[in-house]
């Protein structure tokens, strides 16, 4: 596998277009709480978000969940900023194992993130 | 980090105690509570429905009582009514609990039963809505589930009443699962210091010491109601020292924890056949939160209710039965067999005099207001067993947000349009105390209800549309000026959007019918008995004399600054036992042409802007206490007075409707 490419790839999910999917890294900034609430809904990172909507508020799909965001919040939602088309498999299953390390590395990367930005 | 697992670690209990109902929202808790009790609650297809607790007894285990309680989101609890999940743990002599989740979301499911697992009472999981999941190409494999958790595994139906032999089955005997999650070393020691010391509980010690790391407000109220003081401190500091060791709060430390099992034993269970499922149903639902093409759906929406409760409800149905029925038929054929058989001529006043009991209070409850009710809820019972009320919400966000809510709030407010003092109990869904006061007092303030609205809508009609137009842009701008200023004066911030959307689905004419009637029921046991009462006191008052006196004394305010005709003084009495009751009386003089058009619209708002009804004081109090109850109270009747006067004021100066 090639090495990821650098943390400029990581974006807000507000600048996914509508119709396209994005993989969830992490949150930035929101209360321990709120992430709480959003994994309890099973927005853990490395799923796969499809972006519905973002006005009048930013509506994601995931499994078979669809939550409504408002746009300050989906703001600070970090996701991968190689997106892929809405229509089609989400993760299709040759991909499955490149996914699976991605995860990984996204994790770290977040985690990277996070931590320059407290710096 | 592991779950210890096993079947054969298995510990069966005696009968007797209760059965808890717990699990998400949305995920059909209500629906399987019918099914096991035979008795309904309300149930919708939007979070939030189920706000009080539900008991009944179990129908195939007798002796047992089953409660229904609201959706968890997870736990620990943000809300008040996803507090009652722990109340329910540590209030209710439990028997079992039984897990309602829904099987197309199994990560979230999962994440709430390894909670549940924890508590070392048994517990028993539905895995409910196996039909959706399967038609979205989600496969559950339940057996092997089952293992994986060590509890009693049973895929349902609940709407089709499929799986509920095999749960009563399960529930007969319900087993303690023996579940243990291995959490980070730091958290093991600190729970294997503090479990020990920990009162004895419902729930094993060690999942109380969870609770009590994660800062769960039940765990700690019900700790520091039975520890001493010098427990409780160390017990503080004990989490305090164990918190250092980590970047993030214990919750999430837990969370995580448990997620990762959940995630393992997800893929080990499920397979998905293909994602991205999309029916026509979700092609529409997109269309209902689309920022264009929302609004026109929207309208269409808006404009089947007004047909429906406007055209047909008040004006077929209230014309049909008002002067059809009761004034040609029944009313008359009242009032000759109470003259035969009752001696005494003032009791016969008292039945169907001019304030007569049956004349006025049961023909207003019965003729005006139940058809429009009837309509109402049965046009609202569509709508939410829909799941289009969520969207409306996300539709209506920003303008929520103007007076320092979020679209949540639209579920509490639409049914305000039903009943303020059903929707008063429904602000716990409110994540803050701020937000919840603020739904409230808005309520109380500009929502009318569907008696009323009905009452004004035939009012404001036979005039002009311009009537129903200044009418509503008045009320709007009072709740949105109130709801602005209130917003800043109250202290807290405003949290945002965050709610999920249920899928469009077509309403089940039983579920509408059963919620209509439940709802319906509710109502008329609030409404006859006040309008009784009121009827009562009008008469006392009249054969007093008060009355008059009365009318006099409200002149001032009534003629002097509204504008009206004193007569209207015994409607806005009437309007302090209920709103609807008030406008009802105004409808009366309108109908006896004692009103121009101006004086319709400035009685219509002022009577709109009135406190609700006594019920609705009531239950603002218990919700939110005495004082606050008082203080909305206070804030309500002068702001009523003031706009309605200021309307007055300004109608006149524009010369419209004089």
């Amino acid at each position: 596998m090639k090495n990821p490419p650098p943390d400029s790839q990581l974006e807000p999910l507000t600048a996914v277009p509508a119709g396209r999917r994005a993989r969830l890294a992490g949150f930035n900034g929101l209360p321990a709480e709120t992430q709480e609430c959003l994994r309890a809904y099973g927005l853990v990172p490395g799923t796969w978000l499809l972006v519905c909507q973002h006005a009048p508020a930013t509506v994601v799909q995931f499994e078979n969940t669809e939550l409504a965001l408002e746009n300050d919040l989906a703001w600070q939602i970090v996701v991968d900023g190689r997106t892929m088309p809405g229509a089609g498999p989400a993760c299709p299953e040759r991909e499955e194992a490149r996914c699976q390390q991605e995860d990984a590395s996204l994790r770290r990367r977040f985690a990277r993130l996070v931590r320059l930005g407290r710096e | 980090m592991s779950a210890l697992t096993s079947s054969t670690e298995l510990t069966a209990v005696g009968s007797g105690g209760n059965i808890a109902l717990v699990g998400q929202p949305n995920v059909g808790k209500s629906v399987l509570f019918q099914l096991l009790t035979g008795r309904q609650t309300i149930a919708a297809n939007y979070p939030g429905t189920t706000v009080e607790i539900a008991r009944a007894e179990a129908r195939a285990l007798p002796g047992t009582t089953v409660v229904d309680t609201p959706g968890v989101v997870r736990l620990p609890p943000r809300t008040e009514d996803e507090r009652a999940t722990t109340q329910v743990l540590f209030r209710e002599p439990l028997r079992a609990l039984l897990q309602v989740g829904d099987a197309k979301n199994l990560r979230r499911t999962l994440l709430l039963t390894a909670q549940l697992a924890e508590m070392g009472v048994p517990l028993v999981l539905a895995l409910n809505m196996m039909d959706e999941a399967d038609q979205r190409g989600v496969r559950v494999h339940h057996r092997r589930l089952s293992e994986h958790l060590g509890l009693p595994v049973i895929p349902t139906v609940a709407v089709r009443g499929e799986g509920v032999g095999a749960l009563n089955d399960a529930l007969l005997a319900p087993q303690r699962p023996r579940f243990r999650l291995e959490y980070p070393e730091e958290i093991e020691f600190a729970v294997a210091e503090i479990a020990p010391r920990l009162p004895a509980a419902p729930i094993v010690p060690r999942a109380l010491a969870l609770m009590w790391l994660a800062g769960d407000s039940e765990a700690e109220d019900w700790l520091a109601n039975r520890v001493d003081s010098d427990l409780l401190r160390w017990l503080i500091s004990r989490r305090e020292s164990l918190q250092l060791s980590f970047h993030e709060p214990l919750s999430t430390i837990l969370q995580n924890t448990r997620l990762e099992f959940v995630g393992r034993v997800v893929s080990a269970v499920q397979e998905v056949e293909e994602e991205g499922w999309e029916g026509l149903s979700v092609r529409i639902a997109r269309l209902a939160t689309h920022p264009v093409w929302g609004l026109p759906l929207l309208g269409l929406v808006l404009y089947g209710l007004y047909w429906f409760v406007g055209v047909f409800g008040a004006g077929t149905l209230v014309d049909w039965l008002e002067t059809g029925l009761f004034e040609q038929v029944i009313n008359p054929w009242v009032a000759e067999q109470a003259a035969r058989w009752i001696p005494v001529p003032i009791l016969v006043d008292l039945l169907v005099g001019e304030y007569g009991l049956w004349t006025v209070g049961m023909t207003y409850a019965l003729a005006l207001i139940f058809p429009i009710v009837t309509t109402f809820f049965l046009a609202f019972g569509i709508l939410e067993d829909s799941g289009y009320l969520p969207r409306l919400g996300v539709l209506s966000n920003r303008l929520f947000r103007v007076i320092g809510l979020n679209g949540k709030a639209v579920v509490p407010m639409v049914l305000g349009l039903g009943c303020v003092t059903m929707a008063t109990l429904t602000t716990r869904i409110m994540e803050s105390k701020r937000e919840r006061l603020l739904v409230i007092l808005l309520l109380a303030l500009a929502v009318p209800c569907s008696a009323q609205l009905g009452v004004v809508m035939g009012m404001l009609a036979s005039i002009s549309l311009a009537a129903t137009m200044i009418w509503g842009g008045v009320v709007l701008a009072v709740l949105l000026v109130v709801g602005w200023l209130a917003a800043r004066l109250i202290p807290g911030d405003r949290s945002m959007l965050l709610m999920e959307l249920p899928p469009l689905r077509r309403p089940e004419v039983g579920t509408v019918v059963v919620k209509t009637l439940a709802r319906l029921e509710w109502y008329l046991k609030e409404v006859i008995p006040l309008f009784l009462i009121g009827t009562a006191l009008l008469f006392v008052l009249d054969r007093l004399e008060i009355l008059p006196w009365l009318t006099r004394a409200g002149e001032p305010l009534v003629v002097g600054w509204l504008g009206l005709p004193p007569q209207a003084s015994a409607a806005f009495l009437m309007g302090f036992l209920r709103r609807d009751f008030g406008a009802t009386g105004l409808f009366v003089m309108s109908a006896q042409g004692l009103l121009t058009p101006a004086q319709v619209v400035v009685a219509m708002v002022t009577v709109t802007l009135f406190i609700p009804c006594i019920a609705s004081v009531l239950m603002i109090a218990r919700e939110r206490g005495t004082r606050t109850a008082m203080a909305i109270t206070a804030l309500v009747f002068p702001m009523a007075f003031l706009v309605g006067g200021l309307l007055s004021r300004g109608l006149l100066a524009l010369g419209w409707g004089v």
